[in-house]
């Protein structure tokens, strides 16, 4: 199962982190004052790891780039966690 | 462009911005912010202020650290489509990437347009860079200390073929610089507080290393900290798995590579 927490931040922002079962892929989401803040980290095979941090504007550009992600056949659930979050972000934000 | 711009916020000539009253005031002031951000959300805030204030439709600033030949660390800020980055990665491009490889053995910022693209896989990825609105792009170096080993660079973007490579270009020159460098300076601290908090490295455990670093041998280490030199030694076994790294002089590479000591 994707593993998924709920943490404070140290500017009492509540993040929300979404990790594959295999920790190949992890969300971290965050509400920001334009939007919500988006660091997708990805465990590459050979050890390498790449890290994307952008602020989305809307769900529906949330759900614009994980349709873009390559993984999201690999790990669904994760995807889905994900998208989960960051609709209760928007919606916290009113 | 991103859903909060239209065509009209767009700007179709470099020199519209830089001409404009306090154009460089303005740029400066939120270019200091950067180092007062406190997370990724704030920084980038700030580099969607920074971009616009430098009149750029998008950017980007990629920091890239190697631990050793088989471990690699990329991290993308991205004010700009971030489908791009994900098709980009997709390719698996970055060690032959032109704008990236420029970046690891020059500081000066270029138009784009000036670094020349010698293979497919060059040319392929500033088509991408095309499809997703950066048809122009300035790319800024952040020269650092690590070598070839670390490296970040800002790219600001536009959909206007040409839109940097006009004399208008000079003006935004030392400002992207210095946004550059910042943001730089800002993934540095980030990296360094991450791993101090993660791997629960103390000042001693930095000290330590450094002495390492330096060249000096468990003897001088256990004389220059006042301890046993079976203490120096499981020190850093403990610090070298703690890493996951082979061995102690690993260890200390990469607390320099990340900026630790």
């Amino acid at each position: 199962m994707p593993r998924t927490k709920r943490k404070a931040s140290a500017n009492a922002g509540l993040v929300r982190e979404v990790a594959s079962p295999d920790g190949s892929i992890a969300f971290a989401l965050k509400r920001a004052s334009t939007g919500v803040h988006v660091e997708r980290t990805q465990q590459l095979a050979e050890g390498s790891r790449v890290m994307h941090s952008t602020l989305i504007l809307s769900i529906e550009e949330f759900q614009r780039l994980c349709d873009s992600d390559p993984l999201r056949f690999e790990h669904p659930h994760t995807f889905f966690l994900a998208t989960k979050a960051c609709h209760e972000l928007f919606d916290d934000m009113g | 462009m991103n859903s909060s711009t239209t065509w009209a916020d767009v700007p179709r000539d470099l020199a519209e911005v830089t001409l404009q009253d306090g154009f460089a005031d303005r740029a400066v002031d939120i270019i200091k912010r950067v180092g007062r951000a406190g997370d990724g959300a704030e920084v980038l805030e700030v580099l969607n202020s920074a971009k616009r204030a430098l009149g750029a439709e998008h950017a980007a600033f990629v920091s890239y650290v190697r631990d050793d030949d088989s471990k690699e660390s990329f991290r993308f800020l991205l004010a700009c489509d971030p489908t791009w980055c994900l098709a980009y990665q997709q390719q698996g491009w970055y060690a032959n990437d032109a704008w990236l490889l420029y970046a690891a053995t020059n500081s000066e910022p270029v138009p784009a347009s000036s670094i020349p693209l010698h293979t497919r896989g060059q040319r392929q990825a500033v088509a991408l860079a095309a499809e997703h609105g950066i048809v122009s792009a300035f790319v800024v170096p952040a020269p650092t200390s690590g070598g070839l080993s670390r490296l970040g660079v800002l790219i600001l973007g536009s959909s206007v073929e040409g839109y940097f490579d006009t004399e208008a270009v000079d003006s935004i020159k030392v400002l992207a610089r210095s946004l550059s460098m910042e943001l730089h300076e800002w993934w540095v601290r980030q990296v360094r507080r991450e791993i101090i908090q993660t791997n629960r490295i103390s000042p001693e455990d930095l000290r330590l290393l450094a002495l390492e670093r330096q060249g000096l041998t468990t003897k001088e280490i256990a004389e220059e900290l006042g301890v046993s030199t079976s203490s120096v030694d499981s020190r850093f076994q403990r610090l070298s798995t703690k890493f996951n790294m082979p061995n102690r002089r690993a260890t200390a590479r990469l607390a320099a590579e990340y900026g630790l000591i």
